[in-house]
């Protein structure tokens, strides 16, 4: 249940101090700086857990929902009734990102990973997000055992719960080192990419008082393979190819045990890999807690000597002053000098020592090379971080015209700030194109908001520095708002800042966050009673927070030319943090701007429309939230549309005469629509029942049709005039009577003769048939009297004229009449009688 | 044509020609007969000078309804009118005389009439061939001319009506179909039902005009025996009326259902089922709903959610308990409710909650010294969980084994378990037996079903949550002790020793897990030879129990219980020692609340559980067993109180230990459903 000194005694920098306040950032500052968070959102552990003594470094997507998640350890977390079984906390990122009490990790958005069945197992002094171990596109996580020699590899899932560590089952698998001894396998847990190109992430695990080499304490860090597989990998036994790599310590009692993946420091294409060893005496053992790191160039396989690295990599010695402790943290840092190659960023956490003095702290920024000489630090010196173009004794070049510069030194603000204990680099979070990076100082004495005549012993911070190109040291201590922040911790004894990582973007908008933690936080600090050493993890989040916006419109459906309201609401994204209070909204209708821009007010604005302002037709409402202050994102409500009713249109159907003879004439026919709108246009399609006349585009509201004289049917017709509306006005439709009548035909009989003898016959005989417009065909009947002589058709090919022989007649007068019979266009008609005489 | 005198077989192939139809000719009316033509008895056709007629008969034949009409269409092809008389001769009976009067060159339809004996007969017959006579007046006077056409009788207007278009017909084999009589007079007939093409007997009938009856008809064994096993089915109807219409048997579909017998309420249903609280908003008839038929075709509860729309609000509403997982969700949930199918209601079938207990019932009842159990209604709890894969403990791995097609593949289980675990009472700190499903099958061909009493370690002790190790004895149990396993029960001393904590040294909390509760499973189903069929042992766990074990609270020291949700307000009077974190924490400052009430985190909800082993030793064995409700004494008949158990016929005896996985670790089934203790 208790923290028995386990970690690293910590004294108050008391009020020697005086507190660079003006670059404290709170989260809640407006309007938001450029890299400064846009909120904090806090997370505190069950009591005496020490919740955020660990954190894994780097993005890390567990169960592949495209939020970042954070992983945590708690290794002083209790099952009762097992102690400090320990713990590890999954923080899992999106959009309602709240934080909370851990005590119900559902509650607070989190799945906690208890320990072991068993006491005192310490389970999660060190935590790591791994990357994808098996290639399941979820990202793994680690969490250190090493008490028991041993670590977990918990595999990430769609549906990431927790699970039990005594048996993993599916969910994972361990990496055991060699239980019984003490080389504290899993001190530290590292992601360091594809080492070996099998398509799985591999992973640094530390063993920092490993003895190798016959070296006491040089400690190791392993380069485990990934695998698809739940089979357990035994380090001391390993299958082919399980131990890629191992990087021993250069020198006894050095503790190489950190690890971290910086990118290609060397230019060659491939990523290397920074260690450090924080108590190594570079100068001898006399130079106490130097401390040092090294590159081991990518490509590089086997066990791997750092104190034989030759073009393996390279060195870089902490100061030559004592105890300063070069090592305790190693981060990328990203290109800090834009050269191309990757750089360093090494922490220093340094220890108070009455001979050898007050150590503030720091992190060295070290330059990326391809040279393999090694790097010194010396924070005194005006260049401090170097390489010697010569020789150098115990850190010294030779000749001070060899200095050439590799970087620059961050100075802890005041002794025992411990400041380095923990290193993040950030990326480039303030937009000036140079990467950032966070220093943990969990020693910070921050003043007291709530008596700034007093300091809070212990509270920690966590410092923000901007990455700049000065090759000059920074002096925490007057750090300036252009060259960073500090964020404190809450309470005397937080120390926060034990531990800071770098995130992927947690809550989704876009930006990467990083977070801090107070592992000795106690609390919660109200209502209930706090508990100590309970822990706390910060998440800073970075970049405008996301937004929703909303709107409607009432009444839903407004009438042409009537007048409406636009409501909007903006609020979080997240409900639980915080409320919209500053940017504007902007209303615009058919991408026209309508209304004034204006603030949200209780997160909700309003737009008014009045009569006249929006016609008939097809609308669109468009609001849209600019943010303010760097806090709130900008974000668009969904468009809504809406049709107001159309002007009513009146259409009209002339025809000039009531009737039309079949034939004769064109059927003139006008259609008219109007309406209350300014223009009436479109097109109007005219037709009969259901032949269709024609389509005419209106001009000035008319359209005129001019119907073939032949085209109508005979009969009283209705014809229908249909307006298929235009944007402004309604459609339509009215019809027109007219009667179309059958055309009289001239009928015509011509006999050849109209006297003959009988024997002379036959006689020929024409029958003409004319009407306006048609050529007469149908029926002619010839009738001889009342006898009917001959019957025929007059197709059309006749042109209605047919010649045609006359039936023998008998000898006496005969009265010849030809009858036409019309047909559904012409009237019947019978010709004039032509008198034949036929003589014998 | 023109006539002249022929031989009797020329006037009897014209005849002929003439009841064909296609032909008119004229003859005397005795050549004119209905049915065959007589080849015979032909007379002498009339002078041969005799006037050509020009009616002709163009119908050749005619449908007669109940107007008894015959339309015979007539055609003058005179190019004067036509005029004379039409008749029919039907038999022997020539019928009364119709005029005609035809125009030149045109048509007309005569109506003719047959007698009400003539259309019965015609009924009767269905179609008959009549005699059409035509007598000419003009334009020339001609004899008779005849014709030969075939009258159909119209189908006549049933007098019975079938109001029964769908039926249950229970064990009784009893159908009852409803006909009415719209007759004029009395309907009689008879009417047969056919299942799958199994005619039935015909049953008569008699029923008063305008009445209506339902006529039992009974189904033979056979029919019903079709019925039952296809549950539905849609049978024929044949219904024959012979008054007041002679109508031929007529036939209609009928959906016959097979009425299963009513299932008995089962004691878990009758007296061990849930009703509502104060705190509770959906009915007790409403949870009631939630049942099923179990294998002894007996009615039981079932698993429904801790919220629902209740029918008679359309409101949600809450039961205030939950049964855990739904099992519609486990990918083995369809055989596994096949198994425990109800042959008579194979529509009700699910997983029957307190079916072991009743088999009990019967076994004890036949078997002296045995003892029952029924178990309360909210500590049924249901587990799925699908596709899970098998990990050999040590070393670890994937368990692999050929798999359908022969390759080896990871073995991977899908688990369907119903175990009673109730954490709101002193029961399980006394008593050993909890009536459990576990039903398995896996990629490898491993499949077992097992329903039994299972026993957590041994009545009458559980172990101290807080400290395992520690046996508390109790007493008032007398069930059998277990083969193993045990209760993880959290008592009072956990509640002083971690969650009533000193509330002035920060560095201590009050820990829930003092309370997680575990009750660990061994379970076996045996042969009668005592040779082991299965074996496994699931564990189950409840993170938030409603009570914890204070024997101190009981006035005589047994069973006596305390509540965790009362720690709130309480102080230890031993050492002063207080709740100072969450759950209890979010309520210092308030008002006590019952126990029961939702807002108690102790509820019971929260609950994971561990698999491990299931080892099936039975290849070449039977897939079928019947054992005890203990899972002993298995034999491949049934026994009374004997419980089904189904056991792959294989063996994975030679598979290494298995990891025991757990799975649930963030589970909890109440948030947010109005659930509290009990649950």
């Amino acid at each position: 249940m208790l923290l028995v000194g386990v970690l690293s005694p910590v004294t108050s920098a008391a009020a020697e101090t005086s507190d660079p306040g003006s670059v404290v950032v709170t989260g809640t500052e407006t309007p938001v700086a450029p890299g400064a968070p846009t909120e904090l959102v806090r997370y505190f552990g069950d009591g005496s857990s020490a919740t955020g003594a660990a954190m894994g470094n780097g993005a890390c997507d567990v169960n592949g929902d495209g939020f970042d998640d954070v992983v945590v350890g708690a290794w002083f977390w209790d099952k009762a009734p097992l102690d400090n079984i320990g713990a590890a906390y999954v923080l899992l990122g999106g959009n309602n990102v709240r934080g909370g009490s851990l005590n119900d990790p559902a509650a607070a958005g989190a799945v906690r990973i208890d320990g072991p069945n068993t006491k005192g197992a310490f389970v999660g002094f060190s935590v790591g997000c791994l990357g994808d171990v098996n290639g399941d596109g979820y990202d793994d996580i680690g969490i250190s055992y090493y008490d028991n020699q041993q670590i977990y590899v918990v595999l990430g899932a769609e549906e990431f719960g927790s699970v039990n560590l005594d048996a993993l089952g599916d969910r994972g698998f361990v990496v055991k080192g060699a239980v019984g001894t003490s080389g504290n396998f899993g001190y530290s847990l590292s992601a360091v990419g594809d080492v070996n190109g099998d398509g799985y992430a591999d992973f640094g695990v530390g063993e920092v008082v490993a003895k190798n080499n016959g070296r006491t304490n040089s400690g190791r860090v392993w380069i485990i393979a990934g695998q698809d597989d739940v089979a357990d990998v035994n380090i001391l036994n390993p299958k082919a190819g399980q131990v890629i790599m191992t990087i021993d310590g250069a020198a006894a009692q050095e503790r190489l045990g950190t690890s971290a993946s910086v990118g290609d420091v060397n230019g060659d294409g491939i990523d290397d890999i920074l260690l450090g060893s924080y108590v190594a005496t570079p100068y001898g053992t006399t130079v106490a807690a130097t401390g040092a790191a090294y590159i081991v160039f990518g490509g590089n396989t086997g066990a791997i000597d750092a104190a034989n690295l030759g073009s393996k990599g390279f060195t870089i010695n902490g100061p030559n002053r004592q105890r300063d402790r070069l090592g305790i943290s190693v981060a990328a840092a990203g290109d800090v000098n834009g050269d191309g190659l990757a750089d360093l960023l090494i922490g220093a956490d340094g220890v108070n020592n009455a001979a050898t003095g007050p150590r503030n702290g720091g992190a060295a920024i070290v330059y990326g090379s391809a040279s393999t000489a090694t790097v010194f630090t010396d924070p005194t010196a005006a260049t401090s971080v170097y390489t010697c173009a010569g020789s150098a004794t115990l850190g010294v070049c030779a000749n001070p015209a060899d200095v050439q510069p590799r970087g620059y030194w961050i100075n802890g603000a005041v002794n025992v700030d411990s400041t380095g204990y923990s290193v993040a680099g950030l990326g480039d979070i303030n937009g000036d194109g140079i990467p950032d990076f966070a220093l943990g100082a969990y020693g910070y004495d921050p003043v007291n908001p709530a008596d700034p005549t007093k300091l809070m012993s212990g509270a920690g911070a966590v410092w923000v520095v901007y990455g700049n190109r000065t090759e000059t040291n920074l002096e925490l201590a007057t750090l300036t708002p252009a060259q960073g922040y500090r964020i404190d911790g809450l309470a005397a004894g937080d120390r926060f800042g034990r531990q800071v990582a770098a995130l992927g973007d947690v809550d989704g908008n876009g930006t990467k966050d990083f977070a801090g933690s107070a592992d000795f936080a106690q609390r919660p600090l109200a209502p209930a009673t706090p508990l100590s050493q309970a822990g706390e993890v910060v998440l800073a989040l970075l970049g405008a927070q996301k937004t929703v916006a909303t709107s409607e419109i009432a009444p839903v459906a407004p009438g042409v030319n009537k007048g409406f309201t636009i409501s909007a609401a903006v609020s979080a994204q997240s409900a639980a943090r915080g409320t919209v209070a500053t940017g504007t909204v902007a209303f615009q209708i058919d991408g026209t701007d309508i209304c004034a821009v204006v603030e949200p007010v209780d997160q909700a604005a309003t737009c008014v429309i009045a009569d006249g302002v929006v016609g008939p037709g097809d609308h669109t409402v468009s609001v849209s939230y600019s943010g303010a202050d760097g806090r709130w994102a900008a974000s668009s409500a969904e468009d809504i549309t809406f049709n107001t009713a159309k002007f009513a249109a009146v259409t009209t159907v002339t025809v000039p005469q009531p009737s039309y003879v079949a034939g004769r004439t064109p059927i003139p026919v006008t259609v008219t629509v109007s309406s209350a709108a300014a223009a009436v246009t479109g097109k109007v399609t005219l037709t009969n029942g259901a032949t269709a006349l024609g389509t005419a585009t209106l001009t000035g509201g008319k359209a005129t049709f001019t119907i073939a004289p032949t085209t109508l049917p005979v009969g009283a017709l209705t014809l229908t005039a249909a307006y298929a509306g235009d944007a402004d006005n309604a459609a339509s439709r009215a019809t027109g009577a007219v009667t179309v009548v059958k055309a009289t035909p001239t009928v015509v009989l011509k006999v050849s003769k109209t006297k003959v003898r009988k024997a002379a016959q036959p006689l020929t005989a024409t029958v003409t048939v004319t009407a306006t417009g048609f050529k007469g065909n149908g029926v002619v009947l010839v009738r001889d009297g009342a006898k009917s002589l001959k019957q025929f058709s007059i197709g059309t090919q006749h042109n209605g004229k047919v010649t045609f022989t006359v039936p023998r007649l008998a000898v006496g007068k005969h009265v010849l009449t030809a009858e036409y019979r019309g047909n559904t266009k012409i009237n019947g008609k019978k010709s004039s009688a032509v008198t034949v005489t036929v003589t014998k | 044509m023109r006539f002249s005198r022929r031989s009797s077989r020329t006037i009897a192939a014209v005849a002929a020609v003439l009841v064909l139809g296609s032909t008119v000719t004229a003859g005397p009316a005795a050549a004119v007969v209905p049915g065959p033509v007589a080849t015979a008895a032909a007379p002498a056709f009339a002078a041969a000078k005799a006037a050509t007629a020009k009616i002709t008969v163009t119908t050749t034949s005619a449908v007669v309804g109940a107007d008894r009409v015959v339309k015979v269409a007539l055609k003058c092809a005179a190019t004067a009118t036509c005029s004379g008389t039409v008749r029919l001769v039907v038999g022997t009976t020539t019928n009364a005389a119709v005029k005609y009067s035809v125009g030149a060159k045109k048509s007309v339809t005569v109506a003719l009439k047959l007698s009400a004996a003539q259309l019965k007969t015609l009924q009767f017959q269905g179609s008959s061939t009549v005699t059409v006579q035509v007598k000419e007046a003009k334009p020339a006077a001609v004899a008779l001319k005849s014709k030969k056409i075939t009258l159909k009788a119209a189908n006549p207007t049933p007098g019975i009506a079938v109001g029964t278009a769908s039926a249950s017909v229970a064990a009784d084999r009893k159908l009852a179909v409803s006909l009415t009589c719209k007759g004029v007079s009395a309907c009689t007939g008879r009417t047969a039902v056919t299942v799958a093409g199994v005619v039935g007997p015909a049953v008569a009938y008699s029923i008063g005009t305008g009445r209506s009856t339902a006529v039992p008809v009974p189904l033979t064994v056979a029919q019903f025996a079709a019925l039952k096993k296809a549950r539905t089915v849609t049978a024929g109807l044949a219904v024959t009326e012979v008054t007041p219409n002679a109508v031929a048997a007529r036939s209609s579909t009928l959906a016959l259902t097979y009425l299963a017998p009513e299932p008995v309420a089962s004691q878990a249903y009758l007296n061990r089922n849930w009703a509502p609280t104060q705190y509770d908003t959906c009915s007790e008839a409403l949870h009631r709903s939630y049942s099923v038929v179990g294998p002894d075709g007996k009615l039981y509860p079932t698993w429904h959610p801790a919220e629902v729309v209740d029918p008679a609000t359309g409101r949600m509403c809450t039961f205030g308990h939950e049964h855990g997982d739904d099992p519609f969700t486990s990918d083995i949930y369809g055989w596994v409710s096949d198994f425990l199918t109800d042959p008579e209601h194979p529509l009700q079938a699910g997983i029957p909650f307190g079916y072991v207990s009743e088999s009990l019932v019967d076994y004890a009842g036949a078997n002296a010294g045995e003892v029952v159990r029924h178990e309360d209604n909210v500590g049924h709890k249901i587990i799925v969980k699908n596709n899970v894969k098998l990990i050999s403990e040590n070393p670890r791995g994937y368990v692999k084994a050929p798999d359908a097609t022969g390759k080896l593949a990871i073995v991977t289980c899908d688990y369907l378990i119903k175990v009673h675990q109730g954490s709101h009472s002193a029961d399980a700190t006394i008593n050993n037996a909890h009536e459990m499903l576990y039903a398995m099958r896996c990629t490898d061909g491993t499949e077992l079903i097992s329903l039994t009493m299972s026993r957590f370690g041994d009545a009458n002790e559980f172990n101290r949550s807080c400290s395992p190790s520690v046996v508390v004895k109790t007493t008032g149990s007398i069930l059998p002790n277990g083969d193993g396993g045990r209760r993880l029960i959290p008592d009072r001393d956990c509640m002083t020793s971690y969650v009533l904590v000193d509330p002035a040294n920060p560095r201590v909390y009050s820990d829930q897990w003092s309370m997680y509760e575990v009750w660990e499973s061994f379970n076996k189903l045996t042969a009668a030879d005592g040779a082991v069929l299965a074996e496994f042992d699931p564990w189950f766990a409840v993170r938030n129990p409603s009570r914890y074990y204070w024997p101190a609270k009981n006035a005589d020291g047994t069973a006596g219980l305390g509540y965790p949700s009362d720690l709130t307000w309480e102080t230890d009077p031993a050492d002063n020692g207080r709740v100072n974190a969450k759950p209890w924490s979010d309520f210092l400052g308030q008002d006590p609340f019952n126990r029961a009430d939702p807002r108690s985190a102790f509820d019971g909800a929260a609950r994971d559980y561990y698999l491990r082993d299931t080892v099936v030793a039975n290849a070449g064995g039977g897939n079928t067993w019947y054992t005890t409700p203990w899972g002993t004494k298995g034999v491949s008949t049934p026994f009374t109180g004997a419980v089904r158990q189904w056991v792959s016929s294989t063996d994975n005896t030679a598979y290494p230990s298995l990891e025991r996985q757990k799975f649930g670790h963030d589970v909890h089934y109440g948030y947010g459903h109005g659930v509290h203790a009990p649950n």
